[in-house]
Protein backbone atom coordinates (compact mmCIF):
# COMPACT_ATOMS: atom_id res chain seq x y z
CA UNK A 1 0.00 0.00 0.00
CA UNK A 2 1.22 3.06 -0.93
CA UNK A 3 1.14 5.05 2.33
CA UNK A 4 2.18 8.90 1.00
CA UNK A 5 0.97 11.09 -2.21
CA UNK A 6 4.62 12.18 -3.07
CA UNK A 7 3.23 15.83 -2.52
CA UNK A 8 5.16 19.01 -2.30
CA UNK A 9 6.20 20.39 0.85
CA UNK A 10 4.41 23.31 2.35
CA UNK A 11 5.16 26.61 0.62
CA UNK A 12 3.64 29.25 3.00
CA UNK A 13 3.63 32.71 1.48
CA UNK A 14 2.71 35.59 3.14
CA UNK A 15 -0.44 37.67 1.49
CA UNK A 16 0.74 39.72 -1.73
CA UNK A 17 -2.12 42.35 -1.69
CA UNK A 18 -5.64 42.03 1.01
CA UNK A 19 -7.18 38.94 0.53
CA UNK A 20 -10.10 37.53 2.32
CA UNK A 21 -9.83 33.50 3.60
CA UNK A 22 -13.24 32.10 5.39
CA UNK A 23 -12.46 29.98 8.36
CA UNK A 24 -15.14 27.81 10.26
CA UNK A 25 -16.05 29.44 14.12
CA UNK A 26 -18.10 28.66 17.40
CA UNK A 27 -19.84 32.27 17.39
CA UNK A 28 -23.67 31.76 18.15
CA UNK A 29 -23.17 32.61 21.73
CA UNK A 30 -20.25 34.87 21.45
CA UNK A 31 -19.48 36.52 17.88
CA UNK A 32 -16.84 38.79 19.54
CA UNK A 33 -13.81 37.08 17.68
CA UNK A 34 -10.96 35.71 19.83
CA UNK A 35 -7.67 33.96 19.63
CA UNK A 36 -8.95 30.40 19.79
CA UNK A 37 -10.97 30.57 16.84
CA UNK A 38 -7.16 30.65 14.85
CA UNK A 39 -5.72 27.66 16.92
CA UNK A 40 -3.22 25.77 14.86
CA UNK A 41 -4.47 22.39 14.80
CA UNK A 42 -1.49 21.07 16.26
CA UNK A 43 -2.46 23.50 19.04
CA UNK A 44 -6.23 23.50 19.10
CA UNK A 45 -5.58 19.06 19.49
CA UNK A 46 -3.43 19.83 21.99
CA UNK A 47 -5.70 21.77 23.86
CA UNK A 48 -8.16 18.73 23.67
CA UNK A 49 -5.25 16.71 25.18
CA UNK A 50 -5.28 14.66 21.28
CA UNK A 51 -3.18 14.17 18.92
CA UNK A 52 -4.04 15.78 15.79
CA UNK A 53 -5.99 13.35 12.75
CA UNK A 54 -3.97 13.87 10.16
CA UNK A 55 -4.67 12.87 6.23
CA UNK A 56 -1.77 11.56 3.89
CA UNK A 57 -0.55 14.84 3.39
CA UNK A 58 -0.66 16.31 6.45
CA UNK A 59 1.33 13.02 7.68
CA UNK A 60 3.60 13.48 4.89
CA UNK A 61 4.34 17.30 6.00
CA UNK A 62 3.49 17.72 9.75
CA UNK A 63 4.32 21.74 9.64
CA UNK A 64 0.69 22.06 7.45
CA UNK A 65 -0.21 21.13 11.47
CA UNK A 66 1.06 24.66 12.06
CA UNK A 67 -1.50 25.93 10.14
CA UNK A 68 -5.72 25.66 10.15
CA UNK A 69 -8.15 25.55 7.50
CA UNK A 70 -9.76 28.05 5.65
CA UNK A 71 -11.41 28.47 2.69
CA UNK A 72 -10.70 30.73 -0.25
CA UNK A 73 -13.94 32.04 -0.70
CA UNK A 74 -17.43 32.60 1.24
CA UNK A 75 -19.27 30.01 -1.09
CA UNK A 76 -16.75 27.46 -0.75
CA UNK A 77 -16.82 27.90 2.73
CA UNK A 78 -20.68 27.53 2.65
CA UNK A 79 -20.75 24.92 0.53
CA UNK A 80 -18.50 22.65 2.61
CA UNK A 81 -21.22 24.06 5.68
CA UNK A 82 -23.79 22.96 3.51
CA UNK A 83 -22.56 19.50 2.99
CA UNK A 84 -21.71 18.56 6.24
CA UNK A 85 -24.77 20.11 7.84
CA UNK A 86 -27.09 17.82 5.52
CA UNK A 87 -25.13 15.31 6.32
CA UNK A 88 -25.92 15.45 9.72
CA UNK A 89 -29.21 15.91 9.26
CA UNK A 90 -29.80 12.93 7.26
CA UNK A 91 -28.40 10.80 10.05
CA UNK A 92 -29.98 12.58 12.57
CA UNK A 93 -26.64 13.21 14.37
CA UNK A 94 -25.33 16.54 15.76
CA UNK A 95 -23.33 19.53 13.02
CA UNK A 96 -19.57 18.65 13.09
CA UNK A 97 -18.47 21.89 11.84
CA UNK A 98 -19.09 24.99 14.10
CA UNK A 99 -21.80 27.19 13.80
CA UNK A 100 -20.68 30.18 11.74
CA UNK A 101 -18.08 31.46 9.07
CA UNK A 102 -15.71 34.47 9.65
CA UNK A 103 -14.42 36.48 6.81
CA UNK A 104 -10.85 37.61 8.18
CA UNK A 105 -9.33 40.45 5.43
CA UNK A 106 -5.71 39.78 5.28
CA UNK A 107 -3.34 41.99 4.26
CA UNK A 108 0.36 42.37 2.94
CA UNK A 109 2.25 42.16 6.15
CA UNK A 110 -0.10 40.64 8.64
CA UNK A 111 1.69 37.74 9.81
CA UNK A 112 -0.10 36.23 8.46
CA UNK A 113 1.09 32.78 5.46
CA UNK A 114 -1.07 30.81 3.02
CA UNK A 115 -0.45 27.50 1.64
CA UNK A 116 -2.41 26.89 -1.20
CA UNK A 117 -2.44 23.42 -2.76
CA UNK A 118 -4.99 24.13 -5.53
CA UNK A 119 -7.76 21.88 -3.66
CA UNK A 120 -11.00 21.64 -5.45
CA UNK A 121 -13.01 22.74 -3.18
CA UNK A 122 -10.92 26.11 -2.21
CA UNK A 123 -9.25 24.85 1.12
CA UNK A 124 -6.23 26.45 2.05
CA UNK A 125 -3.90 26.32 5.11
CA UNK A 126 -2.85 29.61 7.07
CA UNK A 127 -0.47 30.30 9.72
CA UNK A 128 -0.05 32.93 11.99
CA UNK A 129 -0.22 33.71 15.65
CA UNK A 130 -3.85 33.19 16.63
CA UNK A 131 -3.70 37.21 17.96
CA UNK A 132 -2.96 38.46 14.33
CA UNK A 133 -5.80 37.21 12.92
CA UNK A 134 -8.25 38.64 15.48
CA UNK A 135 -8.36 42.09 14.50
CA UNK A 136 -8.28 41.53 10.89
CA UNK A 137 -11.86 39.67 11.32
CA UNK A 138 -14.66 41.62 9.11
CA UNK A 139 -17.77 39.32 9.11
CA UNK A 140 -19.16 36.64 10.61
CA UNK A 141 -22.15 34.72 9.40
CA UNK A 142 -24.31 32.16 10.91
CA UNK A 143 -23.45 29.21 8.61
CA UNK A 144 -26.89 27.93 8.65
CA UNK A 145 -28.27 31.20 7.73
CA UNK A 146 -25.91 33.19 5.81
CA UNK A 147 -27.74 35.70 5.78
CA UNK A 148 -27.80 36.07 9.94
CA UNK A 149 -25.12 38.31 10.56
CA UNK A 150 -23.39 37.98 14.01
CA UNK A 151 -20.27 40.44 13.80
CA UNK A 152 -19.65 43.02 13.47
CA UNK B 1 -9.52 17.05 -14.75
CA UNK B 2 -11.89 16.00 -11.98
CA UNK B 3 -10.94 15.36 -8.93
CA UNK B 4 -12.23 14.62 -5.71
CA UNK B 5 -12.46 15.33 -1.32
CA UNK B 6 -13.28 12.63 0.81
CA UNK B 7 -14.67 13.67 4.34
CA UNK B 8 -14.68 10.99 6.86
CA UNK B 9 -16.97 12.99 9.03
CA UNK B 10 -16.87 11.17 12.39
CA UNK B 11 -13.51 10.90 12.53
CA UNK B 12 -12.57 14.38 11.66
CA UNK B 13 -10.37 12.96 8.07
CA UNK B 14 -10.63 15.11 4.70
CA UNK B 15 -8.14 13.79 2.03
CA UNK B 16 -8.30 15.28 -1.39
CA UNK B 17 -8.18 12.90 -4.55
CA UNK B 18 -6.90 13.11 -7.83
CA UNK B 19 -9.26 10.27 -8.96
CA UNK B 20 -11.69 7.41 -7.23
CA UNK B 21 -9.07 4.77 -8.00
CA UNK B 22 -7.42 6.23 -4.70
CA UNK B 23 -10.64 5.95 -2.89
CA UNK B 24 -10.33 2.28 -1.57
CA UNK B 25 -6.49 2.70 -0.57
CA UNK B 26 -7.48 6.03 0.92
CA UNK B 27 -9.64 3.97 3.19
CA UNK B 28 -7.21 0.90 3.54
CA UNK B 29 -4.84 3.62 4.61
CA UNK B 30 -7.06 5.82 7.36
CA UNK B 31 -8.01 2.29 8.99
CA UNK B 32 -4.50 1.06 9.11
CA UNK B 33 -3.59 4.36 10.68
CA UNK B 34 -6.85 4.72 13.13
CA UNK B 35 -8.12 1.98 13.41
CA UNK B 36 -11.93 1.78 14.14
CA UNK B 37 -12.43 5.33 12.20
CA UNK B 38 -16.13 5.02 11.10
CA UNK B 39 -16.17 4.25 7.92
CA UNK B 40 -18.68 6.78 6.84
CA UNK B 41 -17.82 8.96 3.29
CA UNK B 42 -18.56 11.69 2.22
CA UNK B 43 -17.98 12.61 -1.24
CA UNK B 44 -17.22 15.84 -3.03
CA UNK B 45 -16.33 15.49 -7.04
CA UNK B 46 -15.22 19.42 -8.56
CA UNK B 47 -14.25 20.12 -12.18
CA UNK B 48 -11.78 22.51 -11.67
CA UNK B 49 -13.32 24.11 -8.82
CA UNK B 50 -17.13 23.71 -10.15
CA UNK B 51 -18.72 21.18 -7.74
CA UNK B 52 -19.98 18.37 -10.37
CA UNK B 53 -23.35 16.62 -9.80
CA UNK B 54 -23.31 13.21 -8.19
CA UNK B 55 -24.76 11.66 -11.31
CA UNK B 56 -22.29 12.52 -13.45
CA UNK B 57 -20.00 9.95 -10.95
CA UNK B 58 -21.58 8.00 -8.57
CA UNK B 59 -22.06 5.27 -10.36
CA UNK B 60 -18.46 5.41 -11.05
CA UNK B 61 -17.71 5.62 -7.12
CA UNK B 62 -19.64 2.48 -6.50
CA UNK B 63 -17.97 0.57 -9.09
CA UNK B 64 -14.95 1.62 -7.78
CA UNK B 65 -15.42 0.33 -4.28
CA UNK B 66 -17.58 -2.84 -5.66
CA UNK B 67 -14.34 -3.96 -7.33
CA UNK B 68 -12.05 -2.78 -4.60
CA UNK B 69 -10.31 -5.33 -2.20
CA UNK B 70 -11.13 -3.40 0.54
CA UNK B 71 -14.86 -3.36 0.37
CA UNK B 72 -14.47 -7.24 -0.87
CA UNK B 73 -12.67 -8.63 1.97
CA UNK B 74 -14.31 -6.40 4.40
CA UNK B 75 -11.43 -4.38 6.02
CA UNK B 76 -13.35 -1.91 6.11
CA UNK B 77 -16.35 -3.45 7.26
CA UNK B 78 -16.98 -0.81 10.20
CA UNK B 79 -20.72 -0.12 8.70
CA UNK B 80 -19.21 1.39 5.15
CA UNK B 81 -21.85 4.19 4.07
CA UNK B 82 -20.82 6.25 1.43
CA UNK B 83 -22.84 9.37 0.89
CA UNK B 84 -22.99 11.28 -2.02
CA UNK B 85 -23.65 15.01 -1.90
CA UNK B 86 -26.36 15.42 -4.16
CA UNK B 87 -26.61 18.88 -5.80
CA UNK B 88 -30.10 21.29 -5.78
CA UNK B 89 -31.18 23.91 -3.69
CA UNK B 90 -30.04 24.18 0.29
CA UNK B 91 -31.90 21.57 2.07
CA UNK B 92 -33.48 19.68 -0.81
CA UNK B 93 -30.18 18.64 -1.80
CA UNK B 94 -29.54 14.56 -2.91
CA UNK B 95 -28.41 11.94 -1.02
CA UNK B 96 -27.13 8.47 -2.09
CA UNK B 97 -25.84 6.15 0.59
CA UNK B 98 -25.12 2.55 0.88
CA UNK B 99 -24.34 0.42 3.48
CA UNK B 100 -22.72 -3.54 2.77
CA UNK B 101 -24.35 -5.30 5.82
CA UNK B 102 -20.58 -7.51 6.10
CA UNK B 103 -20.54 -9.09 9.98
CA UNK B 104 -17.53 -8.51 11.90
CA UNK B 105 -16.92 -11.98 12.07
CA UNK B 106 -17.07 -12.63 8.24
CA UNK B 107 -13.86 -14.50 7.34
CA UNK B 108 -12.46 -11.75 4.96
CA UNK B 109 -11.96 -12.79 0.94
CA UNK B 110 -8.18 -14.00 0.14
CA UNK B 111 -6.25 -10.99 -1.10
CA UNK B 112 -6.75 -10.02 -4.58
CA UNK B 113 -9.69 -13.38 -4.73
CA UNK B 114 -13.19 -13.03 -6.29
CA UNK B 115 -15.04 -11.87 -8.84
CA UNK B 116 -18.46 -12.65 -8.06
CA UNK B 117 -21.27 -10.53 -6.84
CA UNK B 118 -20.73 -7.89 -4.80
CA UNK B 119 -21.81 -7.74 -1.29
CA UNK B 120 -23.04 -4.11 -1.86
CA UNK B 121 -26.72 -3.21 -2.31
CA UNK B 122 -27.57 -1.16 -5.09
CA UNK B 123 -27.12 2.79 -5.22
CA UNK B 124 -30.14 3.46 -2.61
CA UNK B 125 -31.37 6.93 -3.29
CA UNK B 126 -32.34 7.43 0.75
CA UNK B 127 -33.71 11.31 0.87
CA UNK B 128 -34.44 14.28 -1.53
Amino acid sequence: MRMGKNSPPPDWREVARPTPVFRFVTAISDSTPRQDWFLSDQAAAALRGEEPRRNRVEKEHSELLEGMSVFRTKEDAQAEWDAVSQKATQKGEPMQLPDSIAEVMLAPGCGVSIDDRGEPDGHLYAKGAPEAFVPLVADVRAGEDPAVRLYP
Amino acid sequence: MRRYVVHDLRGGLREPLDDLSELPEFMEWAEAEYPGISGELMIRAFDGDREVAPSSWATDALGTLRESRVVRTGRWRSELALTVRGFGTGWSNVFWSFRPQIAATETPAPRGAGTGESRLPSLQRVAS
